[in-house]
């Protein structure tokens, strides 16, 4: 066995790029979005099966902080991981793989997540 | 199913971005779609999945979304957690959820006229 070698890995310590900032936001919105597919599905039969019921759901959007927070942290976690995923797959393309380019799409893909999740905001509020 | 080491990561690879496309577009439509019929909704929502096209398409990109959400959770899980025994269960119960998630779909859709 090899000695114990000393390990300076405390993340608080670091200063992130903001691609970088991206990449981990983009990993914790996958898995939000893995953890609210129930509540979309949910959202998805109660909209279908009356009118009564789509109603009550609309009401219950409205009126319960809980679910109106859960419909929005949703929509919010889907914008991002859409943005985010969109600039993914355009540098797999071999487009703005420079450092350079990589910060600037990143800044783009905060600007119009922050834009998305305030008319989301508002749309739902 | 998997019988290769040596192909997966490509094909998961690829399987990320295809299925990611497909639910893209998908959610756009269905934010285009809400947007277009602000504000009596009911009506034309109930329509939209009443059609039997609407449907298979919906199935069809829930299945690409299980497909994707697996790749995405097995990734972090072979990240973060190590312990091969914990992953498992891990893994299991998620693989459980992704497909009692679709059988659910497919209620909610056939049951909608």
């Amino acid at each position: 066995m090899q000695a114990e070698r000393p390990i300076n890995l405390d993340l608080t310590k670091f200063r992130f790029p903001p691609m970088a900032i991206v990449s981990i936001l983009h990993r914790v919105s996958g898995v939000i979005l893995f953890l609210l597919i129930p509540l979309m599905l949910y959202l998805l039969h109660h909209t279908l099966v009356s009118v009564t019921s789509f109603t009550a759901i609309q009401e219950q959007v409205s009126v319960h902080l809980l679910m109106k927070l859960g419909v929005w942290l949703t929509l919010s976690a889907a914008a991002f991981h859409l943005l985010s995923g969109i600039r993914h797959i355009i540098m797999d393309f071999g487009f703005g793989e420079t450092a350079r380019a990589g910060r600037y799409s990143a800044y783009l893909v905060f600007a119009l997540a922050l834009v998305a999740v305030i008319l989301l905001g508002i749309w739902l509020w | 199913m998997v019988t290769s080491k040596n192909r997966r990561g490509l094909r998961d690879w690829l399987a990320q971005r295809i299925t990611s496309v497909l639910v893209g577009g998908y959610a756009i439509f269905i934010c285009v779609f809400i947007l277009m019929h602000q504000p009596d909704i009911y009506q034309p929502w109930h329509d939209l999945f009443s059609s039997l096209v609407m449907k298979i398409i919906t199935l069809i990109v829930f299945i690409s979304l299980i497909w994707h959400a697996w790749i995405g959770m097995w990734t972090v899980f072979t990240d973060y957690v190590k312990r091969v025994a914990v992953r498992a269960v891990l893994e299991t119960l998620v693989a459980i959820l992704l497909f009692g998630y679709l059988l659910w779909l497919f209620e909610i859709l056939w049951s909608t006229h």
